[in-house]
């Protein structure tokens, strides 16, 4: 992945596309993880088949001045090629487009993506297919998503995700809108643009440092929290303590930069400067007091009726037993 | 007589689930979590599709919302729009050549209140339809903190007494049913392909810091109000089933007396009979004088009831942290007590 910080945008490519941004400002793509993984796993299909492109569709949003993109979805679409000619499965394309948009209605085509390993004539082709006609990315630019995981010699690599606008070259209406195409018909420029993997809630950031755990441990992953577990709790806390014990640990071998007694100065601000409240010792007690006693009553409360609710159904059962 | 013959057929069809776990692709979790917790407060379910391996395990590879929100719990299970959608989104994915079927169903809530009729009637069928059917309940009590999602599924004595359609506590004691046993849990395993885990090995800094929002005091504090709010609702609905119930027990006790009274009246009687050497007169004869009112069915009472136990357990467990946190800042705060 190429970082966002290292993109340097001398000239924006110009992109040929009747609702284009009109500021000539860099634009950049975020990757939903969901929609990373989905790419990756539509895309492992191509070692299968490597000279056939496993190909799909980017759905998303984009912002209205057209320079941020957000891949939120993605589905697959076959196609095929034979010579040098690409044929691909307009209607599937538009079914699952439609079927998703039902349930997504604020989200539009962005572009597609494949897992080759070069971009090609038959890339361009691809791109005109998704950059024009209905049910695609148009008016707006298409977005091209290379998801590489192949050396040359077909071999597994840890995949790369980059992305491009393509600009067009040439005359544009070169190319006819039907599902075969020439290969001399278009071509394009495609301009690396940066992009980035994001997760959207922090439902969603929960269950990726899950996974990511995962990864060094060999147990598998669970989702499920047992009611009365406070293991999330326990190793939140001890997440801190950590932090806390790296923190004094710093500190303890700070050296006389003036970096580190920024540091120092910014950490002893914070903590002489605390609210008026904090001072008053005796008062914050009464109030952690009752703030205590609120919770234990209705942990009380809740307990009695969770109780009660256990004793009715036990003493009908019982009795019930006894009947017989 | 007609739904007698479907029942009976029915029964036949149960087939106890084979299934042992779950194994769900890491993409489809995230992008169920994703939508369910995107659209929360509003309740979402949809589709889970994937296939069965041999090894006794459920593959999900998919995860499809339906198109519009529930108004409550298990809303769009069967509903029309949402069976259809759900065809189209399979025949759809089997034109790409993925080789999956329906499995199971998401369906997002706050603690217990996915305990409804609906959602039960419509888990049912599935069963029925197909016996490894089961239903991921993503609990968007503790939203934005933790994560908690389960799979689960009728088990086996609610199936056999809901096809027998008999709800008296008679009943449920020949199925050895209780609220407690309604549902079974199912263990959920996350997969990652290996591609995907060759790319997150790699990604520069894989790790989101870490959001404490957790460790802050009363952060549960509106969640805490909202499960009470809906355990008041729960309890609410219990006592409205219980006053039914009551009224039976009233009754039923009254009867009881009548025929006692009766009884012992009836061999008063015999005594005197034989006394004068009349022939006695048949005790059994109340069975047709008496009619003891019928026992109500226990069915709601046992949803409510599942309901409170978990909306209660989750409150107990935000009260639990609370406890936990407030007392390790007080600690801090005056370290002479």
């Amino acid at each position: 992945m190429v970082s966002e910080t290292s993109f340097m945008h001398i000239v924006r490519p110009n992109v040929a596309s009747p609702a284009n941004s009109s500021i000539a400002s860099p634009c950049k793509v975020k990757i939903h993880a969901s929609a990373s993984f989905q790419i990756l796993e539509i895309v492992s299909k191509q070692i299968l088949t490597p000279d056939k492109r496993v190909i799909g569709t980017l759905l998303g949003y984009r912002s209205d001045d057209g320079t941020e993109y957000e891949v939120r979805d993605v589905f697959m679409v076959p196609s095929s090629e034979t010579g040098d000619s690409i044929a691909i499965d307009d209607h599937a394309h538009k079914t699952l487009f439609q079927l998703y948009k039902k349930a997504h209605p604020k989200e539009h085509v962005l572009g597609w993506f494949d897992g080759s390993k070069t971009i090609n004539a038959d890339t361009a082709l691809i791109h005109d297919f998704f950059s024009k006609g209905s049910d695609r990315a148009f008016p707006y630019p298409a977005i091209y998503l290379n998801a590489k995981y192949l050396t040359e010699n077909n071999e597994v690599t840890t995949p790369e995700i980059s992305t491009y606008v393509g600009a067009a070259v040439g005359k544009s209406g070169a190319t006819s809108g039907k599902v075969g195409w020439n290969v001399s018909s278009s071509s394009y420029i495609f301009s690396p643009v940066p992009n980035e993997v994001m997760s959207g809630t922090a439902s969603e950031k929960l269950a990726l440092n899950a996974l990511t755990d995962s990864q060094y441990s060999e147990s598998p992953v669970t989702v499920s929290a047992t009611a009365t577990d406070l293991s999330f709790l326990s190793s939140q806390i001890k997440s801190v303590t950590k932090t806390i014990d790296n923190l004094l640990y710093y500190i303890n071998n700070a050296s006389s930069s003036d970096s580190d007694i920024d540091l120092l100065r910014l950490l002893s601000n914070n903590l002489l400067d605390r609210p008026q409240y904090l001072t008053d010792l005796k008062e914050l007690e009464s109030h952690f007091r009752v703030h205590n006693q609120d919770v234990v009553m209705i942990e009380y409360l809740t307990k009695a009726v969770k109780e009660q609710i256990e004793l009715i159904a036990r003493l009908t059962a019982s009795s019930e037993a006894d009947r017989k | 007589m007609v739904k007698k013959h479907v029942l009976t057929e029915n029964r036949k069809a149960y087939q106890a689930p084979t299934a042992t776990k779950i194994d769900v692709e890491s993409s489809a979790l995230l992008s169920l979590i994703r939508h369910t917790s995107e659209n929360y407060p509003s309740l979402f379910s949809g589709a889970l599709l994937g296939f069965e391996d041999d090894n006794g395990s459920l593959d999900i590879t998919h995860a499809y919302p339906y198109p519009y929100p529930d108004q409550y719990e298990g809303g769009s299970l069967r509903s029309r729009s949402g069976a259809k959608y759900q065809q189209d989104i399979l025949e759809a994915l089997k034109k790409l050549g993925y080789g999956v079927e329906i499995q199971g169903y998401f369906q997002s809530t706050v603690s217990g209140n996915f305990v409804t009729s609906q959602l039960v009637d419509s888990l049912v069928q599935q069963q029925l339809a197909n016996k490894n059917s089961f239903i991921l309940i993503h609990n968007m009590a503790s939203i934005g903190k933790e994560l908690d999602i389960k799979a689960l599924r009728l088990t086996e004595n609610f199936v056999r007494a809901y096809l027998d359609g008999k709800w008296k506590s008679k009943d449920l004691e020949h199925h050895k049913l209780s609220f407690l046993n309604i549902f079974e849990e199912i263990p959920i395993n996350v997969h990652n392909q290996r591609l995907v885990d060759l790319y997150m090995s790699n990604l520069e800094n894989p790790k989101h810091t870490d959001d404490f929002e957790m460790l802050n005091l009363s952060a549960n504090q509106n969640v805490t109000a909202q499960l009470l709010e809906s355990l008041y609702s729960q309890i609410d609905s219990y006592n409205y089933d219980q006053t039914n119930y009551n009224y039976y027990q009233r009754l039923h006790q009254k009867e009881v007396s009548k025929i006692l009274s009766w009884k012992h009246q009836r061999k008063v009687e015999n005594m005197e009979r034989a006394k004068i050497g009349e022939k006695e007169l048949d005790p059994e004869e109340w069975r047709s004088v008496f009619k003891l009112p019928t026992e109500p069915s226990r069915y709601n009472n046992m949803l409510h009831s599942h309901a409170i136990d978990v909306l209660t357990d989750d409150i107990l467990k935000k009260c639990d942290e609370e406890l936990i946190k407030s007392f390790a800042i007080e600690r801090k705060l005056a370290p002479e007590y």
